[in-house]
């Protein structure tokens, strides 16, 4: 299949092109550093609760751990953010790469469980803590999976692609 | 550098062992793979305490966040590993770059403020927060400066790619 042209002018762009080549020190990789903050934000208090549902530390009290609810979504937005800009600087590698679509899927399935968990764990705070826990059990073991394999996914796109850019292939590749 | 470093370095480079690190692009994403995901058990766990002591989600008390500890410490225990064996891989290439060092110098802190929590105070008046209490002021400076470091262990993780040869051999 040819790779689509308009990836060459997303490129070709100078946003796309200070993206890749400038020597500033909030260039790509401040993206990259923001793209995993964001990633800690999201899922490592999202892994927190799952654990916590599944019987870690059961003496903690779930109700107040809705709160963090909202740092996850801000690292979510944080990591749709710096997303946008890591595709605008390597288009052709991501859009040619199996793995990203592979990634954006669980990423989609991970963010709809954790809603999932919002709703049917955290809906009614007057539910004791059992049935909450009861209630979210089989959604945490889903939202782990799902994010084990969403950063996985994350981390092979480094590994996987076969483009580095438009028209030139991944080196050695 | 001294100068015994660099060929020591070069052995280490030259080993069996090393070349099987580096040998395999899968086992090497394998060991990154398994470094993010390190990161985020440990981000979430120690991530969720330092906030709680800070203020946040404040209903919570703090006594029974401690048995989020040993995930915390197994998530860092699996980023030690993976990085020795990343660095075994590739010696020359973190050993002159000043990012990694910064990173090193930020672990060894927050290493040190983790033992200057159970040390000192702090520990023992944070497991008497109860919900809606604030944890003293020691405490709450050792939270922010735990969050600081391992933000900061973060970014400089992510800017060692820029920083190779940084230092002169």
């Amino acid at each position: 299949m040819a790779v689509p042209l308009f990836l060459d002018t997303i490129e070709k762009t100078d946003l796309s092109t200070w993206l890749r080549e400038s020597p500033s020190l909030f260039g790509f990789y401040f993206i990259l550093a923001v793209h995993t903050i964001g990633l800690a934000m999201l899922v490592g208090p999202n892994a927190a609760i799952d654990l916590r549902l599944l019987g870690v530390g059961s003496d903690i009290p779930l109700a107040p751990l809705k709160n963090w609810f909202k740092i996850m979504w801000l690292g979510f937005v944080l990591n749709l953010t710096s997303g946008i800009f890591l595709l605008i600087a390597y288009p052709t590698k991501a859009f040619t790469n199996l793995d990203f679509y592979i990634k954006l899927t669980l990423i989609a399935l991970a963010v709809w469980v954790m809603q999932k968990i919002k709703t049917r764990v955290f809906g009614d705070l007057s539910l004791s803590d059992a049935v909450m826990q009861a209630r979210g059990r089989t959604l945490a073991i889903w939202s782990l999976i799902l994010w084990i394999g969403a950063i996985t996914a994350g981390r092979l796109l480094a590994y996987t692609y076969t483009y580095i850019m438009y028209g030139r292939y991944a080196p050695g590749g | 550098m001294p100068s015994f470093v660099h060929p020591f370095l070069a052995w280490l480079a030259d080993t069996e062992f090393s070349k099987l690190m580096v040998g395999s692009k899968w086992w090497w994403a394998f060991l990154m793979d398994m470094h993010f995901i390190g990161l985020t058990l440990l981000m979430g766990t120690i991530g969720l305490l330092d906030m709680r002591v800070l203020g946040f989600a404040k209903q919570l008390p703090i006594s029974p966040l401690n048995k989020l500890v040993p995930w915390g410490i197994g998530g860092f225990t699996i980023n030690l590993v993976t990085g020795v064996l990343a660095f075994i891989g590739m010696p020359l290439f973190y050993a002159y770059d000043l990012a990694f060092w910064f990173k090193m110098l930020f672990i060894a802190l927050a290493g040190m403020n983790v033992g200057l929590f159970y040390v000192s105070s702090a520990f023992r008046e944070c497991e008497e927060v109860g919900p809606g209490q604030d944890a003293p002021a020691l405490a709450k400076v050792i939270a922010g400066a735990s969050l600081f470091l391992w933000f900061g262990v973060i970014i400089l993780g992510r800017y060692i790619q820029i920083y190779t040869d940084t230092i002169d051999h």
